[in-house]
């Protein structure tokens, strides 16, 4: 930070747009308030934040939208993994439980027909996105300094221990608001307040989720059908088998 | 337990990554494990519940499956979804 007084301080950070210090027509040159941008743009200055909410909001937002995902993958293991689960975030019921029929051959020759339970969620891709990189791309313009005075005295107290020196300086709050992207020549220029991109991918299978489809795994079993079950089964199927009890 | 992946079970035979595609599953079509020559058939009459759901899910990701499946250029599960018959 220079010399300038914060009303001079008005300097657009540079985030690619190469300008020079108070250089631009980004409103903040005549005055550095927030009300003095052009007048044929919505004003971008609206709410002067601090630096690090102005950075943080953003941020914010992408843990936001991660715990969105896992809220929604929550709901399909529980519409879809379980009984008598809609959308609705009470206790687990049973395991929803598809029904295959497999024949097996014992050790005395016979066949035996043999009912295997599989859990749905162990048949399904189970969607869970997490972010996993994002570029944030900021443009914005200080508009002022300030030393915080309730941390002054902390801060006084670290300095007499430390080095005084080029950046043994007490640290300010920097105010700042999003700003335009100014390019030479280009007097549409858009608001280009922020710059995101994000690259999405299925996420690696979170701890809980692991523990929960080996639970699912286990409770494949298998049974032998009886003769009842097997006989009300075969009528609907149509394929009547041999039994051999 | 051998390690498998979305979409397949341990075959209930020989332990080995058995895949269960879902279209197959619907259908009623067996699914028999390339390690063994085990048969599994779903059980309609018993799982009704679990395959009007499997059946609910995967109608709704069918779209999502069709452009999977035509931006990698296969046919995939879009192309087994219309030999479906329900
Ligand atoms: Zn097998």
């Amino acid at each position: 930070m220079s010399d300038e007084t914060p009303e001079d301080a008005a300097v657009p950070v540079p985030a690619g747009n190469g300008e020079p210090p108070g250089g631009g027509d980004d409103g903040g040159g005549s005055s550095g308030g927030p009300s003095s941008s052009r007048g044929d743009l919505p004003d971008p200055q609206g709410s002067v934040l601090s630096l690090a909410q102005l950075i943080g909001a953003p941020i914010h937002a992408l843990v936001d939208a991660e715990a969105q995902s896992a809220m929604a993958t929550a709901r399909f293991i529980r519409s879809v993994g379980f009984v008598g689960n809609g959308d609705g975030m009470g206790e687990l019921g049973d395991l929803q439980m598809a029904r295959f029929k497999r024949r097996r051959s014992n050790a005395d020759g016979s066949d035996e027909e043999v009912e295997v339970q599989i859990p749905l969620l162990s048949m399904l891709p189970i969607p869970a996105l997490q972010i996993k990189d994002a570029e944030l791309d900021y443009t914005v313009k200080i508009i002022q300094t300030e030393a915080l005075p309730q941390r002054q005295a902390e801060i006084n107290q670290l300095m007499t221990t430390k080095r005084q020196g080029p950046l043994g300086e007490p640290p300010a709050t920097l105010r700042a608001a999003f700003a335009r992207e100014q390019r030479p020549g280009d007097r549409r220029s858009v608001d280009m307040l922020l710059k995101m991109k994000l690259r999405i991918e299925q996420a690696d299978m979170p701890a809980g989720l692991a523990q929960l489809l080996a639970l699912a795994g286990e409770s494949t079993g298998q049974k032998a059908v009886t003769a009842t079950e097997s006989e009300e089964a075969q009528s609907e199927d149509g394929t009547r088998e041999s039994k051999d009890d | 337990m051998t390690a498998t992946q979305p979409g397949e079970i341990p075959c209930p035979s020989c332990s080995r990554p058995l895949p269960l595609p879902v279209a197959a599953v619907l259908s009623g079509q067996p699914i028999v494990c390339a390690g063994c020559g085990l048969e599994l058939t779903a059980q309609r009459e018993t799982s009704r519940e679990a395959l009007d759901a499997l059946g609910r899910w995967y109608e709704e990701t069918g779209a999502a499956r069709d452009m999977a499946a035509s931006a990698a250029g296969t046919g995939g599960e879009g192309a087994a979804k219309k030999q479906r018959s329900r």
